[in-house]
């Protein structure tokens, strides 16, 4: 039994409700795939294992072709906690790929003009702000906030933890004046 | 088509199926196969800016042609291999045929016959 059917009795053992299943490649030493379907409404899990990679973690889609896995765990057992949270909560993984704001924008079918009106600031600022390497975490929160979205901020840990940080403008040094800019600045 | 740089994946996957679908049926499985990776390369470099990286182990947001070490049989068709990937597989037929099926929604999304007519599911039959 290899590392992925190993995880796949664990979870069955866990969660006898959880329809699991194994998707084995023609050579052992290709990918193997476990689906991992909660049901209730619950994301549908998809491992991935190989034994030079490790084990991948996705919750797809239909618009998912082709693409990797969303997370990487290094062994079974990250893999069965990262799973057992995953089926727990009904959550989703998400790809660690970050986009620059103007990427962003863009995936938002949003002009700079468009923004800089919601957000109170000029055009001219808004391109210099996504060409920014260091942009302050007040000016970013405006800005999402300008294309529909909210900041947040998550740390992840070796060991799988995973929290939400409360951004600095929201807590203490936000009373400091830790620099929210003016319109004029911008 | 206009270039669309930073196109949702949503997007680009219909734009990927509609230009498989234009392109001449294949006519065996390797032509097939370069077919399905030279049509989905060349979507993503026209409408992402995501590029080309196919050692990063990680999803980057791009979409990958399918690879060799996904390949698995496909029960009681002989002349057909099926590559996964986490959300979907592509059978490819040894006479060039070509079907996505999406396993998030359990159906076939794409299915396209061979230079000889026929479908993955067809290729058997006299």
């Amino acid at each position: 039994m290899n590392p992925i059917e190993a995880l796949r009795d664990d979870l069955a053992r866990r969660f006898p409700g959880v329809a699991t299943e194994i998707d084995p490649p023609a050579d052992d030493a290709g990918t193997w795939l476990l689906d991992v379907r909660p049901g209730g409404g619950r994301p549908w899990v998809v491992v991935e294992w190989k034994a030079d990679l490790g084990f991948g973690i996705s919750t797809p889609d239909s618009d998912d072709y082709g693409t990797r896995p969303d997370e990487v765990c290094p062994n079974a057992k990250a893999a069965y906690d990262r799973v057992s949270r995953l089926i727990l909560a009904g959550a989703r993984t998400e790809p660690p790929r970050a986009v620059r704001l103007a990427e962003l924008r863009r995936l938002r079918d949003l002009s700079q003009t468009e923004v800089a009106g919601r957000a109170g600031i000029r055009q001219a600022a808004m391109a210099r702000i996504e060409g920014r390497g260091d942009i302050l975490l007040s000016t970013l929160r405006r800005v999402v906030a300008a294309m529909g979205g909210r900041l947040s901020i998550r740390v992840e840990f070796p060991d799988g933890m995973e929290r939400e940080l409360a951004a600095p403008a929201e807590g203490p040094l936000a009373k400091q004046g830790a620099g929210e800019p003016t319109k004029g600045s911008l | 088509m206009s270039q669309t740089p930073g196109a949702s994946r949503r997007e680009r996957v219909r734009e990927f199926l509609r230009r498989l679908g234009a392109a001449p049926a294949a006519s065996n499985h390797d032509e097939a196969m370069k077919q399905v990776a030279d049509v989905l390369n060349r979507v993503e470099d026209e409408m992402t800016s995501i590029p080309y990286d196919p050692t990063f182990p990680l999803n980057d947001g791009r979409m990958y042609p399918p690879k060799s070490d996904s390949k698995r049989s496909v029960p009681g068709l002989p002349g057909a291999t099926r590559y996964r990937s986490k959300g979907h597989s592509t059978v490819i037929g040894d006479n060039g045929a070509i079907r996505i099926i999406d396993h998030s929604a359990g159906k076939v999304v794409f299915d396209k016959a061979g230079a000889d007519g026929r479908l993955i599911d067809q290729g058997d039959r006299p």
